[in-house]
């Protein structure tokens, strides 16, 4: 009962957050609050890569890359925000399934290295491909007239408010698909090999398959995320899609507590408004050193409170439990 | 019916013959037992039928198929479960969890039933978690359903991991050491269990090293030592065979009865 209390109060704070400050000289608010949807998106991504296929993805920026931009591309070319979204989706999915395939087949820690090293290939590309994505110059989508406006119903999609609501509502439409699918057959898989891969597979999970599914589909969250951001922000840039960008989003899930939605929302939230709140309760002689600062807090996180703030139920009793790995088969 | 057999089963680890041209055959609805000193090679048996290592050499048929070189889950589709030496639970999952993972291969939902929630779905998830909580039942765990696997008891743990194999529906049941680590009462109810298993009309082939309930149970008796298959017969047989009191006592004394219990 409380929880359902406390859920809906959140859902109405979200929903008031823009008209309280819209007019007000704070209004850049609700763009910091509708980034922290967009990175909210992208962790429930990864989330179903780290915290329940148990894989460490360091590339998962160059799969909102690839969503931001299939969409300014398709933008420029005339196609409509729905149809040019959709696009950017399923090329994200079809990217990852691609580097899926030879992959996820090898041991885990093969993974982090290729996809740290897809990372920065796609951010390379991005920045030489000169006659498509214009270089590090990016693109903009300010002046084009062949741009058709974001529209939804009736509704055309233009202020940092408008955006809010749009990625409010994708945001937990994304939740909702996220419970669905951890409460399901593959939901199940998933966490049986997390915890113990071989008896997985010796229990009739085709592994590979299951590590695709989870790994494609954690894609397309990125790919969404991608789509809309381009056109908010009516630009993208190579330089938006760093290494460091998904180092960041990898310590918001590990930060909230693995495999846990909640713990993906929380950990998001801190690791993206701590920096700011600090740039402004910091005195400027301070400024350069809120990373530190937060450097410290994340290193204090990690060994006071390894299994993240929210963790999931089961994350955090497999912690504090002693430490037995059985590796051979017997 | 004879429903699995190997012929020159071979597998090599480094330099270490592990298992060396084993020939073996179980029939529909027996019980049989497998045993041996410690690494005579019965758990690198079990590993080569159910897929994890692949043999150098021999051929395993399984209900008149090749099934030697395929993965394990398609092994475990085929009708082959197995339980593990060193208990193998998804510990963090409750018990009935656990053994509705076993329902996997038996069922198909994936990613886009699971978001649509189809009508199809909600029947699917429903039969999953029936035949769960009957296997549950079977093994006597019904109670224990929204426990961490890990939270178990020893020999509870041993019974879960009976029920997750049991919900794959298997032909043929390989049970790991099923009464390692358990008193006598524990390991009599084990071979109750056990003997309840058979009567669904499901194979059992079971390393034991607690020769009673090998005694007791099975119809046949393998013998392995060395990665040797030494001998094969009847329990009688098998007691008296001076192979096996050999390969048991390091020595060609004529003993009565083998009694070497290695494993608690
Ligand atoms: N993956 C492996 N790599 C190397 N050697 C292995 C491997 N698996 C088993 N062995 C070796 O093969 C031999 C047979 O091992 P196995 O586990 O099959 O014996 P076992 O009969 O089950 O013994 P126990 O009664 O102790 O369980 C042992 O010498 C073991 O060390
Ligand atoms: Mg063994």
């Amino acid at each position: 009962m409380t929880k359902k209390i406390s859920i809906g109060f959140l859902l109405l704070a979200s929903l008031a957050l823009p008209l309280l400050f819209q007019n007000s000289s704070y209004s850049y608010v609700i763009r910091i609050f509708g980034l922290v949807g967009l990175y909210m998106i992208m962790g429930l991504g990864l989330n179903i890569v780290v915290g329940f296929l148990g894989l460490l993805d360091l590339g998962f920026m160059a799969f909102y890359a690839i969503g931001a931009y299939t969409m300014a591309l398709l933008s420029k070319a005339g196609v409509g925000f729905w149809p040019a979204l959709f696009c950017s989706v399923s090329l994200t999915v079809a990217v990852r399934a691609l580097l899926g395939a030879p992959v996820l087949r090898l041991r885990g820690d093969y993974l982090a290295i290729v996809t740290l090293g897809f990372g920065e290939i796609t951010r390379i590309v991005l920045n030489n491909w000169d006659s498509v994505t214009n270089g590090p110059r990016g693109i903009s989508l300010i002046t084009d007239a062949n741009i058709k406006p974001v529209s939804v119903f009736r509704w055309t999609l233009s202020t940092n408010t408008d955006f809010y609501y749009l990625i409010f509502f994708m945001l937990l439409l994304c939740i909702v698909m996220t419970r669905r699918v951890l409460n399901s057959r593959m939901g199940r898989a998933w966490m049986a090999i997390r915890e113990d891969e071989v008896a997985a597979r010796l229990t009739g999970i085709e592994l590979t398959r299951m590590k695709m599914i989870g790994f494609v589909m954690s894609a397309a969250f990125a790919g969404l995320a991608g789509g809309i951001f381009a056109r908010w922000e009516n630009f993208v840039t190579p330089e938006s899609f760093t290494f460091w960008e998904s180092v960041m989003l990898v310590a918001m899930v590990v930060i909230g507590g693995m495999g846990s939605i909640p713990g993906t929302l929380v950990g998001v939230s801190i690791v993206v408004l701590v920096p700011e709140i600090l740039r402004n309760v910091l005195s400027p002689g301070l400024m350069s050193w809120r990373y530190l600062l937060f450097g410290v807090a994340l290193v204090a996180i990690a060994v006071f409170r390894p299994q993240g703030i929210w963790p999931s139920r089961r994350r955090e009793r497999e912690l504090n439990a002693p430490l037995s790995e059985m590796k051979e088969v017997s | 019916m004879i429903l699995l057999k190997t012929s020159g089963l071979s597998k090599t680890f480094g330099g270490l013959k592990a298992l060396s041209d084993i020939d073996f055959s179980i029939s529909s609805g027996e019980i049989a037992s497998l045993i041996g000193p410690n690494g005579a090679g019965k758990t690198t048996f079990f590993n080569l039928l159910t897929g994890v290592y692949k043999p150098d050499a021999g051929e395993i048929d399984f209900c008149g198929e090749r099934i030697d070189g395929r993965p394990p889950y398609w092994i475990t589709k085929r009708g082959l479960a197995r339980t593990f030496q060193n208990i193998r639970l998804f510990n963090n999952m409750t018990v009935l969890e656990n053994v509705m993972v076993g329902r996997h291969c038996r069922t198909r939902s994936e990613l886009f039933t699971a978001l649509l929630r189809t009508p199809g779905f909600f029947r699917e998830e429903k039969e999953i978690a029936e035949s769960a909580m009957e296997r549950l039942r079977f093994v006597g765990l019904l109670d224990d359903g929204n426990e961490l696997a890990k939270n178990l008891p020893y020999g509870a743990q041993r019974k879960l991991e009976i029920a997750r194999a049991l919900a794959t529906e298997p032909k043929l049941l390989l049970l790991d050491e099923p009464s390692a680590g358990m008193n006598h009462a524990e390991s009599l109810e084990m071979a109750q269990l056990i003997q309840r298993i058979s009567k669904e009309g499901i194979t059992i082939l079971l390393i034991e090293h607690r020769m009673s309930l090998v005694m007791k149970i099975s119809q046949n008796v393998h013998v392995l030592d060395h990665g040797f298959k030494i001998a094969e017969g009847t329990p009688d047989h098998i007691q008296n065979h001076p192979k096996v009191i050999e390969a048991y006592l390091g020595s060609t004394q004529e003993t009565p009865e083998i009694t070497i219990d290695a494993r608690g």
